[in-house]
């Protein structure tokens, strides 16, 4: 018994930096932002930000391409990365280079390859010139629904090599004995990858997911730099609503978009927390 | 039936190669760019000749005028590279202090809210900064923070995402030892320091190359705490707008070089770390 | 082995780096506030009981450019500086204004936009280009001027009749009173008589969007080298002006997908992209290169509006004679000839003297003179071009609101300041006299907008025009500085440019689609998307 309270004082002292710099730089702002997005011009205003801003176009906008952004661009990440690990796992033997070069784009800050996006991107950028030579017409990479397949192509791009190697280490941990009596059973490939692989990654699962909603955030910086504050209305995200409404003075307009913005990456966690519970207690 | 298996083990592995120059190209051509003269980057760069860009995988004429340009003709450069210096080495040591500690404490011992305690902080960890950016602007200001780097270092030593990362590291070291130390007599510190730390390594050279890179990109948070232009990272001028595109390459070869190198010094470590994810 | 060496080395070099780190650190925290901007930290308990401005421009900075930017800025910088004088012979001096300057622009909209939302800032906030007035407007960030207005009974009172009614109203949103316009300016295109007939253009014709290339057509056609408008700057302007003339921001509409808009914005863009390289050509009507002039360059080809102080609006005329102009050798010789005859001991006064010589100048002058201006062609104006064909425009250039999150105490001084700038003196002082620049720093152009009080205006009119009144003119038509008064009184639509949309909204794409980077569908595409966006939200 006194060991255990012992204990508990020492994990304290242990946490004790840490919690008072999540207070005082996380915690309280997060409460700021909480208790202004209840407050208007004249003193507390209830629910009317909230339902103020549900009934402004450019927020259904911003948290209409958020949502598809989130719901394709984290997906189709993992499932590539997934694919890419077990294709790397396939080789007996890999160089390290090759692991390497998948690391490359994370290494490398945002703001330096704008450029390069532009050149591949521009109306009169090298894919659209691979395209001509096909015969296909311009893709307007930069004004039209296609914005938002180059955000998420960047997106996957830049993010992919380092789920890769997550995904590689969580596989290479798996015992080789789980797939030699699936394949015993006669289960195929397929079966066995969504039967027995999949449930027995889940910790692994769960950290790239965890990685690839908190990169998804800083996708905004691409965004911003080739886009600018006012992009089409493709790729405008609640980050551009949010500063926006900074840049506009409306306080409390940006506090209750914040808090909704917050509270929808919350719930697609905490689903996804639901789902990692359940698959330790099948375990 | 062997030479199929021969076709199929090439296909297999023009597909790495093919996979492997997708990751890598961009950035070869940003190192490649580098090299070039200014005249020729104006014009690769220049949308309006009514004929598709190129990528120009060897330069026209090899120089090193943007690298003159950047380290003798615009010293401001140098100053942000600094800067930028100033505000991330600190941050990523900071961060592997707090972050080691507490992930010891969630990954190791038990206490009443552990579990509580630690879902906050994921929460907290995947807050977008755009929320907590104009609070904090108002408590910078009560706390004469703004105009400090303080303010861009401080929130990024608390950030949680270390304490997830190290705290996988720390769930995989064994047990038995803890336990053995501790019927030795250890303390706690003794613990942290002797069995924990050399065993998250790994962990620990991940989090300072990811912290790092993180700190190393950062726009958002200058532009907004820091009056003083001459305060901003290299960063915030590498953003697209504000730079010249004539020596844009070079400052890019510049910026992520200090990335590369914590890269290339712990590869193998790194790579170990993740096995334990 | 080697691999722990290494680790160590790096977390050497990092202890290095934040040892270096720290030392840095705390020897710049001295220089945290350098000068005048010690004022926008924390500390606001010196500032709080003391109405305050905040502006990035210093007129006494001769670095600074008076621009399309900075002109809302130093009338009302001039005007605080005798009102601060003002109130400390009126022994009121804890009345007086507090200029905070911050180093830039954007640092100013930054803090200014933060202490808003937390509820503070400026006291008197004044028009500027970057500042989204509409979107404040609708926040209620401002205090409703006529509250002050009504509650007003002292003897100097505002009596809004003395104003421009059309000027005023452009404040008044929802009845409420938000804005007070200080200044204005025409929207007018000056020219010269001989460069308009050479194009056929028909100076009495109201140029419209719908007329416009009607009436250009012998321009449109012809091959000289010759632009429409004097710079970039004022083309890139003439097609913004445009799209916001198709903007509903009331009801959040746009008219971007008639097919008018379209073919508009095409011949807008023929119009002024015809002989016009880039953004460093400069032209001028003056070396006939252009066909209209809503600006000019000064020495250092920096781009400046059309100053409307009544001293260049004269010195514009050249259909006023006037002896200034002339040659010094020649006035030293009719001086000789003139004076000659005088007898020095006769009883006279020597403003009759000066008038006669004047007098006699001109006859001598008068058919030089007109062959002159038959030569070179009179300054003459055409107005802006808009929508709707009975509408004359002109543009707020300065004016200001009161802060809504301000104490009762300190709005009410900000009235008091409001008042004083409005009055006949400041309001005469701004837009004729120069003192105050030529005193402070003899480089700050005096550049000049028209007053929102009539009585001013007239004034200072009849003070320039005395000459005028007691000796002949030589042309019989009204002189262009009596055309561009009249022009300015009779000005029925006033705009506040929303720069915040023109810049960071639409700017870039304005800017692409002008340099050909995209074509005209997807600039149509895009520019809807863009404005619904903002106007949304």
């Amino acid at each position: 018994m006194k060991f255990e309270k012992k204990q508990a004082v020492w994990a304290y002292i242990f946490l004790l930096p840490s919690l008072i710099g999540i207070a005082i730089f996380y915690v309280i702002p997060y409460l700021m932002c909480i208790y202004n997005s209840f407050m208007g011009t004249g003193g507390f205003a209830g629910f009317d930000n909230y339902i103020a801003i549900f009934k402004n176009r450019a927020f259904l906008y911003a948290l209409r391409n958020t949502m598809i952004f989130t719901l394709i661009a984290i997906p189709s990440l993992m499932i590539i990365s997934f694919l890419i690990a077990k294709f790397m796992n396939s080789f007996k033997k890999i160089s390290a280079f090759f692991r390497s070069a998948y690391l490359m784009p994370i290494v490398i800050p945002a703001a330096s390859l704008i450029y390069i996006w532009q050149l591949l991107f521009d109306d009169q950028g090298t894919i659209n010139g691979i395209l001509n030579f096909f015969g296909i017409d311009n893709i307007h990479f930069f004004s039209s629904g296609f914005s938002m397949v180059m955000i998420i192509l960047i997106y996957i791009w830049k993010n992919c090599g380092f789920c890769v190697i997550l995904f590689t280490a969580g596989l290479a941990n798996l015992p080789n004995s789980v797939h030699e009596s699936a394949h015993l059973e006669g289960a195929g490939g397929f079966t066995t990858t969504v039967k027995i692989t999949l449930p027995l990654i889940t910790p692994t699962t769960f950290f790239v997911f965890l990685m690839a909603l908190i990169n998804s955030f800083r996708m905004f910086r691409e965004s911003f730099s080739l886009f600018g504050t006012y992009p089409n209305e493709n790729v405008y995200f609640l980050q551009n609503f949010i500063n926006n409404n900074y840049n506009n003075f409306n306080y409390s307009q940006l506090s209750s978009s914040a808090i909704v913005m917050s509270l929808i990456f919350i719930g697609i966690m905490l689903a996804f927390f639901m789902y990692e519970r359940k698959a330790d207690y099948m375990e | 039936m062997k030479s199929k298996s021969k076709v199929k083990k090439y296909l297999r592995y023009s597909l790495l190669i093919v996979l492997t120059l997708i990751f890598l190209l961009p950035v070869f051509f940003m190192v490649i760019s580098s090299f070039m003269s200014t005249k020729e980057v104006s014009e690769m760069l220049n949308f309006n000749t009514g004929e598709f860009t190129s990528f120009k995988l060897i330069p026209g004429d090899f120089s090193l005028e943007q690298y003159y340009r950047v380290f003798f003709r615009n010293p401001q450069y140098l100053k942000e590279f600094w800067n930028s210096v100033l505000i991330t080495f600190p941050t990523v040591i900071c961060q592997l202090i707090v972050s080691s500690l507490a992930a010891f404490a969630f990954g190791k011992l038990k206490f009443p809210g552990r579990d509580k305690i630690f879902f906050v902080y994921m929460i907290l960890l995947i807050l977008p900064i755009q929320v907590t950016l104009v609070p904090s602007y108002f408590m910078y200001q009560k706390i004469d923070l703004l105009n400090n780097v303080m303010s861009i270092i401080l929130p990024g030593t608390f950030s949680a995402f270390g304490i997830c990362l190290l705290r996988q590291n720390v769930r995989y070291i064994s047990d038995a030892s803890i336990e053995a130390a501790r019927v030795d007599g250890a303390s706690y510190f003794k613990i942290f320091f002797r069995i924990i730390l050399p065993q998250i390594r790994g962990g620990l050279i991940s989090l300072a190359l990811l912290t790092f890179v993180d700190t190393w990109g950062v726009i958002e948070q200058p532009l907004i705490y820091f009056t003083d232009r001459s305060k901003y990272p290299l960063s915030v001028s590498l953003s697209a707008g504000s730079a010249d595109t004539q020596i844009i390459f070079a400052c890019g070869v510049m910026f992520m070089i200090p990335a590369l190198l914590i890269y290339f010094l712990g590869e193998k470590d790194l790579r170990s770390s993740f096995t334990r994810i | 082995m080697k691999k722990i060496k290494l680790v160590n080395l790096i977390l050497a070099c990092f202890l290095v780096l934040t040892l270096l780190f720290f030392t840095a650190c705390s020897a710049d925290s001295n220089q945290d506030y350098i000068g005048n901007n010690k004022d926008q930290g924390t500390d606001t308990s010196s500032r709080d009981d003391r109405v305050t401005i905040y502006t990035y421009v210093d007129p006494e900075d001769s670095n600074q450019h008076y621009d399309n930017d900075t002109m809302f800025y130093y009338p009302i910088l001039q005007m605080a500086h005798m009102y601060n004088n003002y109130c400390s012979m009126n022994g009121v001096g804890e009345r007086a204004v507090e200029v905070v300057k911050f180093p830039s622009r954007d640092r100013m909209i930054q803090q200014m936009s933060t202490e808003i939302m937390a509820g503070g800032g400026p006291d008197i906030i004044l028009l500027d280009n970057e500042l989204p007035i509409s979107k404040l407007v609708n926040q209620g960030a401002f205090a409703d001027l006529n509250t002050f207005i009504e509650n007003d009974k002292s003897e100097n009172r505002l009596n809004l009749k003395n104003y421009n009614r059309h000027l005023l109203e452009t404040g008044v949103f929802n009845g409420k009173r938000y804005i007070m316009p200080m200044l204005y300016r025409p929207d007018v295109l000056i020219s010269n008589t001989k460069v308009l007939s050479h194009y056929k253009v028909d100076s009495s014709k109201k140029l419209t969007y719908s007329n416009l290339m009607e009436s250009l057509k012998t321009y449109m056609a012809q091959d000289e080298k010759i632009s429409f408008l004097e710079g970039y700057e004022s083309s890139k302007d003439l097609l913004l002006q445009y799209i916001n003339d198709n903007v509903d921001r009331e009801k959040a509409k746009t008219d971007f997908e008639s097919k008018d808009f379209k073919q508009t914005v095409q011949s807008i863009k023929k119009l002024i992209t015809k002989d016009m390289e880039g953004e460093k050509t400069i032209h001028s009507v003056n070396e006939n290169n252009c066909l209209f002039e809503k600006g000019g360059f000064d020495s250092e080809g920096r781009y400046f509006p059309i100053n409307y102080s009544l001293p260049n609006l004269q010195a514009l005329s050249n259909d006023d004679f006037s002896i200034w102009n002339l040659d010094q050798d020649l006035l030293d010789q009719y001086a000789q000839e003139f004076y000659s005859k005088i007898n020095p001991d006769d009883d006279f006064l020597w403003e009759d003297i000066n008038r006669q010589f004047e007098q006699f100048v001109m006859e001598n002058e008068s058919d030089n003179f007109n062959d002159n201006l038959a030569m070179t062609g009179k300054t003459t104006l055409m107005d802006g071009i808009t929508k709707d064909k009975n509408s004359r425009r002109g543009e707020i250039t300065c004016g200001f609101m009161i802060n809504g999150n301000s104490s009762k105490e300190l709005q009410e001084n900000a009235y008091d300041f409001m008042k004083y700038s409005l009055g006949e003196r400041m309001q005469r002082y701004v837009t004729y006299d120069s003192t105050y620049s030529t005193s402070k720093a003899s480089d700050v152009p005096n550049i000049y907008n028209l007053p929102v009080n009539n009585e001013a205006l007239k004034t200072s009119y009849s003070d320039i025009g005395i000459s005028e009144k007691k000796i002949k003119r030589i042309t019989k038509n009204s002189s262009f500085l009596e055309k561009i008064i009249n022009h300015s009184q009779s000005l029925n639509t006033f705009v506040i440019k929303d720069g915040y949309y023109n810049k960071n909204v639409i700017g870039g794409l304005v800017e692409d689609f002008l340099q050909d980077k995209i074509s005209l569908d997807n600039f149509i595409t895009n520019l809807k998307s863009k404005t619904e966006i903002y106007l949304y939200e």
